[in-house]
């Protein structure tokens, strides 16, 4: 145990997703040795991040504005919307610029263990979007683990009665990749959901 | 398929330890509380990823350390294989194969097969229900080694519907979680049917080998209504059983259906062996399976380690016998005894003594 305010800033860091006890204290010496002003630099923009960036009224993804860039867009397709659980699958699904409709980012999955029911979601904001716009399909785009696939499931019942088209992204393997190295679990989902080749 | 090489670090009483293994039979001799029975754990768990007598895997960790090493070459005809695992007793544990860490531990299934016989497979007799669903589990998992995923899936989704259930929520919050436990609940019922299917002719025979004339059979008791080889069907009716337990279930906070509640029925005779058989019996019983289950691992093509923990006091000359012919044809053959007059005197292997956490191969 170090004492006063560098062990302060190695506890602060170490509550951070992804980052142990060696990492926080490999940070903070670093923090210490670094100029002033690349300190400041950092202190800064952790201040505007936190001021500034704010959850689009719409879908929920961050933006720094009351709307989206995506919802902002004319451009884009507003008869579908795909649902996701966080902003990160948003830029995730942004890269591949399959889709040009839009999105709704949901904040989580479902997980009664963790105390989220569905509503600690913006599940409630989306059943609004759907009665009050022209949507013709929703993707359900939630991880493919347990917590996804119930959330999925859970939404596909509530759209059902809207009589929307309601589709989920596949899963089984990777393209690119060799067989051989895709683990157990994948490879029995791309099993199940064989397809039946035209010839 | 055999180990050329052991090491384990901070795991239990040993510190540090470098074991040369070769294939055909190692003798472990040390008194109790030497250490001996710790070297066969390890390997069991590569193979099972959880230990043979503790359920949670702290007191595997030595004292004063946060992790243990197990690190292993295992050497198959074509090629070899090092698999290192930390076990973290608290968090998750992490593996490599071949230096890459790999996703998940779970990678780790069906790299190494080990069956073993302890005094504690008396427990599969005479135990709880639970020692019988591990038991299966655990041969589902050594034959396919996929189902190791969907057990774990399983489990997690009866957890997360049971903390619904406790919450008394509603009906719609449930029906996910109902989906999920059927559809992985049917998948582990149909596997465990299979595999018992084909387990159950083999124990017969060798049960009628080793003891009496009384024919045997293994029933499948399940929380629902004639469960089938089909998942399919065993989702519908696991279902079913949601739909109709539903205020008994909200009542108590447990998913009440699904192959978590259900157990293996051995039946002797005309009457169920549990509460019924005498510990000769039940000896016979316990030996029967395990031995079928190595004999149905060798049906698949696999050259399971075998591991004989402390058994040969437990065991009258004939069983002895049976287990002697066995550790023979196995590929590699790992057995632990407390003094050497234990040992049958037909067996000949290389032997080590285990004192304090030390392990030196005695000249032959």
């Amino acid at each position: 145990m170090y004492e006063g305010a560098i062990q302060d800033l190695i506890d602060e860091l170490g509550r951070l997703p992804g980052i142990g006890p060696k990492s926080a204290q490999r940070i903070a010496f670093h923090i210490i040795q670094s100029e002033r002003v690349d300190v400041a630099r950092l202190v800064d923009v952790l201040r505007t991040v936190k001021e500034r960036v704010k959850f689009c009224t719409v879908c929920g993804n961050i933006t720094e504005e009351e709307l989206c860039k995506i919802c902002r867009d004319p451009r884009r397709d507003n008869t579908m919307i795909c649902v996701v659980e966080e902003s990160k699958d948003v830029l995730a699904i942004e890269k591949t610029r399959e889709f040009r409709g839009k999105y709704h980012v949901l904040g989580g999955a479902i997980s009664p263990i963790d105390g989220i029911g569905p509503e600690n979601l913006r599940i409630r904001e989306l059943m609004v979007r759907l009665a009050a716009t022209e949507i013709q399909e929703i993707i359900i785009a939630t991880d493919p683990n347990l917590e996804g696939e119930a959330t999925a499931t859970y939404l596909a019942r509530l759209i059902k009665p809207l009589e929307i088209k309601i589709s989920r992204l596949a899963s089984g393997l990777p393209v690119g990749g060799d067989l051989e190295y895709a683990d157990e679990v994948t490879l029995g989902r791309a099993f199940e959901g064989r397809r039946t080749l035209e010839g | 398929m055999y180990l050329s090489q052991l090491s384990l670090k901070s795991f239990r009483s040993y510190e540090n330890l470098e074991l040369k293994l070769t294939p055909g039979i190692s003798i472990f001799i040390g008194r109790n509380g030497e250490g001996k029975t710790n070297i066969v754990e390890s390997i069991l768990y590569l193979s099972y990823l959880s230990s043979h007598r503790v359920a949670n895997d702290l007191p595997l960790v030595q004292l004063g350390n946060s992790s243990a090493y197990i690190r292993a070459t295992i050497t198959n005809p074509d090629r070899e294989v090092l698999v290192e695992l930390e076990i973290n007793g608290e968090r998750a544990n992490r593996a490599r194969i071949n230096q890459n860490p790999v996703r998940s531990q779970r990678e780790l299934f069906g790299l190494v097969q080990a069956i073993y016989f302890s005094p504690e497979d008396l427990d599969l007799v005479r135990g709880d229900p639970s020692e019988r669903r591990r038991f299966i589990d655990q041969l589902l998992t050594l034959r396919s080694p996929r189902m190791a995923g969907i057990i774990s899936d399983y489990e997690r989704a009866v957890k997360q519907r049971n903390s619904l259930l406790k919450s008394r929520s509603g009906i719609e919050a449930l029906i996910p979680w109902d989906k999920q436990v059927a559809e992985f609940g049917g998948k582990i019922i149909a596997a465990r049917m299979k595999t018992l299917s084909e387990l159950t002719p083999i124990f017969n025979e060798i049960y009628r080998e080793i003891s009496a004339e009384k024919p045997t059979t293994i029933n499948y008791k399940s929380s629902i209504e004639e469960p089938t080889l089909n998942h399919e069907e065993n989702t519908y009716k696991i279902l079913e059983r949601v739909n109709a337990t539903r205020s008994a279930e909200l009542e108590r906070g447990l998913t009440l259906s699904g192959p978590h509640r259900d157990d293996l029925i051995l039946v002797l005779g005309d009457h169920i062996v549990k509460g019924y058989a005498s510990h000769g019996e039940s000896w016979s019983i316990a030996l029967s399976l395990k031995l079928a289950t190595f004999q149905l691992l060798q049906n698949d093509g696999l050259s399971p380690i075998l591991i004989l923990d402390d058994v040969f006091s437990e065991l009258d000359e004939e069983r002895r016998l049976r287990l002697i012919e066995l550790a023979q044809v196995a590929e590699q053959t790992f057995i632990t005894v407390a003094v050497e007059n234990d040992l049958p005197k037909e067996l000949s292997g290389i032997r080590f003594n285990v004192k304090a956490g030390q392990v030196t191969p005695l000249a032959p």
